[in-house]
C-alpha cells in the first residue's frame, strides 16, 4: 500500500480530527477508516499510543465520559496545527488523490472479480448437466456455441426437424387414411339404408298383394257361399278365413327380413307364435277362447276337459242355430277328419 | 447558488450541502464515491472544453455548457442534428476525468457518452446512462439503474433494486444481494451471482445473450427459463426441462417458491447454478455480502 500518511503525518491529521470536535479512540479510528474508504484502516494498536503521545506533548488531553477517553485538542495542539496548517493542506491534497486512485483501484478490482466470476461461471456452466438430456451431457450449456453454432449441433437440429417432419407427415397420412375409412363407411351406411328402404317397401307391397290375395279369396268364397244360397256360414267363414289371414300379415317376423326366412306359411306362423310364448301360450288369434288350456295341468286331464268344452260349444252351436241333413253330414265330415287325426297324433 | 468553471485539472471542496449529484460528460471517467465530510471535486484530467459546476437547491451538477439539461442531453442523443453535433464533438475532443466525494445518501445520476463510470458506497438512487462507457457499481444499496449500448456493467455486492438494460454491452453482477433484479440484454451476456437470503425477484431478458444465474442452494423461488433456441441447462435437481423441439422451457420451484427467477431469451443459452455453500467458498474471488468496501490488500 502506498503509505498516505508519512513521518509525522498521522500524528497532524489526528489534531485535525479532534480539532473538529472532540472524539474517543474508536471514533477516531473509524473516521480515519470512512475518510480513505478502506484505503486506510489504522488500528487500534496505532492510534491510541499516538494519542497518548499527543497527551504527553501537551497537544490534547482527555476526560472520562461513560468509561470512555474523550480526546480534545488544548491550546497548544491548536497552535501547532495552525503553524502547519500547509502541511496539512497538502496532506488533504493527497488524500483527494487517493480517492482518485481508490476510485480507480475499486474499478480494477470490480472488474477483476467480475472477470474471474464470468470465468468460473461459464466453466461450471459447461460442466452442468442438462436436466433430461444425457444424450447431450458433452455440450450441455456451452453459452457460446449457440444452437446453430457448429455443425454438430447444426446437424441435430437438422436430424430432430427431419423427425418432425417425417411425423408429421405420417399424422397427415393417418388423417388421410380414417378420412377415407369415414368416407367409406358413410357409403356403406348409405346402402344400407337404401336397402333397408327398399326392403320395407318390397314388403309393404308383398303384404298389400298379400292381404288384396286375401280380401279376393274371402269375396270369393262369400260369393260362393252366398251363391248356394248358404250365406250366414259363408260370412262367418270368410269372417274366419279374413281374421286368420290378417292376422298371418299382423306378424312381424313374416314380413320383416323375407331372405332370411323360408316361404311363410300358416304352419310357419303357428309355429313361431308357440315358440315365442312362454308361460301362458296365449291361445293363436285363429283358435276359440274354449280351446285354451292350462300347461300347468296333466295333459290327460286338459284332453277330457278340452273335450268336454268342445261337445258343449258343439251342442251350444247345434241348439242355437238348428241342425240340418246338410249341416250334419258337413259335421260327421269334420269329425271324423279331426277323431282320425287326432288318433294318428295321440297313437 | 455556487458556481464554478474549471479549465485544468483542479480540486474544489463544495461547502453547500449535497443532495443530489448529477454529472453529463462525454468522454474520460466519473468516479463517485461516498464520504463523510462535504462533497468534494477533484478533476484530475480536463481536455478541451472547461466544465461547468454549479449547486442549485443541494443539487450539484458537473457537465459541460452546451450540455445543460438532461432533455437537451437526450436530444443531442437521439435527433439527426446531434449526429452532426456528436462528430463535432470528436473533432474537438471533450475529455473529463472526474472524481466525486459525496454523501451516501446522495441521488447520483450520470450521463456519459464513452466514459467509464465508477459508483461506490451510496445508498441513495443511482442513475447511469452510457453508450459505450463501462459502468462499475460497489456497495450501493438503494435503487439503481443502469442502462448502456455497448458499455459493459460490473457490480459488486450491489443491493436494494437493480435494473439494467444494455444492447451489447455485457452484465455482471457479482456476490448481488439485490432483492429486485431486472437485467434486459440484447446481445450482451448476463451473469449473475446472486447471494439474497430472503425472497428475491430476479427477471433477465436477453434476444441472444447467453444467460448464467447463480443462485443459494438454499433459494426460495419459483423459477422459470425459458429460450426458444438456446440450451438450456441446471444444477438444480428440482428443475425440469420441457419442450423438445423448438423452445424448451426450465421451471420448477425451490424451497417454498415465494421469491421469483424468470430468464426469458430467444437464442441465448440458459444456465442456473446453484452456489456454494459458503463454507466452500474457495475458488470465487467474493467479498463479505454487503460491506461495500472492496478489498485493497493488493494494492500494494
Amino acid at each position: 500500500m502506498t503509505p498516505v500518511f508519512g513521518h509525522g503525518r498521522l500524528r497532524l491529521y489526528l489534531l485535525k480530527l479532534l480539532d473538529e470536535a472532540p472524539r474517543h479512540g474508536y471514533e477516531v479510528i473509524r473516521l480515519l477508516e470512512e475518510r480513505f474508504q478502506g484505503l486506510y484502516a489504522p488500528s487500534a494498536g496505532t492510534v491510541y499510543p499516538r494519542l497518548a503521545k499527543l497527551e504527553q506533548e501537551g497537544l490534547v488531553t482527555h476526560s472520562t465520559e461513560g468509561g470512555r477517553k474523550v480526546y480534545r485538542l488544548t491550546d497548544a495542539g491548536r497552535a501547532e496545527l495552525e503553524a502547519r496548517q500547509g502541511e496539512l493542506d497538502e496532506l488533504e491534497l493527497e488524500i483527494r488523490d487517493s480517492v482518485a486512485q481508490l476510485a480507480g483501484a475499486i474499478r480494477e478490482d470490480v472488474r477483476d472479480s467480475a472477470k474471474d466470476l464470468r470465468e468460473e461461471l461459464w466453466k461450471a456452466a459447461k460442466q452442468t448437466p442438462r436436466p433430461d438430456r444425457a444424450e447431450r451431457a458433452e455440450r450441455a450449456g456451452d453459452p457460446w456455441a449457440g444452437p446453430w453454432g457448429d455443425n454438430d449441433s447444426w446437424q441435430r437440429a437438422k436430424d430432430e426437424f427431419a423427425e418432425f417432419k417425417r411425423q408429421a407427415k405420417d399424422q397427415a397420412k393417418r388423417a388421410r387414411e380414417q378420412e377415407k375409412a369415414a368416407k367409406a363407411k358413410a357409403k356403406a351406411a348409405e346402402e344400407e339404408a337404401r336397402r333397408l328402404r327398399e326392403q320395407a317397401k318390397a314388403s309393404r307391397t308383398a303384404a298389400q298383394q298379400e292381404a288384396l290375395r286375401i280380401k279376393r279369396r274371402v269375396e270369393q268364397q262369400v260369393r260362393e257361399h252366398a251363391a248356394k244360397g248358404d250365406w250366414p256360414t259363408g260370412l262367418a267363414e270368410g269372417l274366419a278365413e279374413l281374421t286368420k289371414g290378417l292376422s298371418g300379415l299382423a306378424d312381424a317376423a313374416r314380413w320383416g327380413h323375407p331372405s332370411d326366412e323360408p316361404a311363410p306359411s300358416d304352419e310357419r306362423i303357428t309355429v313361431t307364435r308357440i315358440d315365442l310364448d312362454e308361460d301362458e301360450p296365449a291361445a293363436p288369434a285363429d283358435l276359440p277362447a274354449w280351446t285354451r288350456t292350462d300347461p300347468a295341468e296333466d295333459p290327460a286331464r286338459e284332453l277330457e276337459r278340452l273335450l268336454d268344452r268342445f261337445r258343449d260349444q258343439v251342442r251350444d252351436a247345434a241348439r242355437d242355430g238348428g241342425v240340418s241333413g246338410d249341416k250334419l253330414a258337413e259335421a260327421r265330415r269334420v269329425l271324423g277328419a279331426a277323431g282320425e287325426r287326432l288318433k294318428r297324433l295321440l297313437g | 447558488m455556487s458556481q464554478w468553471t474549471v479549465e485544468g485539472p483542479e480540486r474544489i471542496t463544495i461547502d453547500d450541502a449535497v443532495r443530489a449529484l448529477h454529472v453529463r460528460i462525454i468522454e474520460g471517467r466519473v468516479n463517485v464515491v461516498a464520504a463523510e465530510g462535504p462533497a468534494r471535486l477533484e478533476v484530475t484530467e480536463l481536455q478541451g472544453d472547461p466544465l461547468h459546476v454549479t449547486v442549485v437547491d443541494g443539487v450539484l451538477t458537473v457537465t459541460y455548457k452546451d450540455i445543460n439539461s438532461w432533455g437537451e442531453f437526450g436530444d443531442w442523443l437521439k435527433s439527426v442534428g446531434s449526429v452532426k453535433s456528436f462528430f463535432g464533438s470528436l473533432k474537438r475532443k471533450r475529455v473529463a476525468g472526474i472524481t466525486l466525494t459525496v454523501p451516501a445518501d446522495t441521488e447520483v445520476k450520470l450521463g456519459t457518452v464513452s466514459a467509464g463510470t465508477t459508483v461506490s458506497g451510496v445508498t441513495g438512487h443511482v442513475s447511469v446512462q452510457s453508450a459505450n462507457g463501462d459502468t462499475t457499481l460497489v456497495g450501493l444499496t438503494g435503487r439503481t439503474d443502469a442502462n448502456t449500448v455497448t458499455g459493459d456493467v460490473d457490480a459488486q455486492s450491489v443491493g436494494g433494486q437493480l435494473r439494467v438494460n444494455t444492447v451489447s454491452g455485457q452484465l455482471t453482477v457479482v456476490a448481488g444481494t439485490a432483492d429486485r433484479v431486472q437485467a434486459n440484454a440484447v446481445t450482451g451476456a448476463v451473469t449473475l451471482d446472486l447471494d439474497v437470503d430472503g425472497e428475491a425477484d430476479v427477471k433477465v431478458t436477453t434476444v441472444s445473450g447467453p444467460v448464467v444465474v447463480r443462485i443459494p442452494s438454499r433459494a426460495d423461488a419459483k423459477v422459470e427459463a425459458g429460450s426458444t433456441s438456446g440450451d438450456i441447462s441446471s444444477s438444480f435437481e428440482q428443475l425440469k426441462l420441457s419442450g423438445s423441439w423448438g423452445a424448451k422451457k426450465l421451471s420448477g420451484q425451490l424451497g417454498e417458491g415465494r421469491g421469483k427467477l424468470n430468464v426469458t431469451t430467444v437464442s441465448g443459452s440458459v444456465t442456473v447454478l446453484s452456489r456454494p455453500e459458503p463454507e466452500d467458498d474457495g475458488p470465487a474471488k467474493e467479498l463479505p455480502a454487503g460491506s461495500g468496501k472492496p478489498d485493497f490488500t493488493k494494492e500494494a
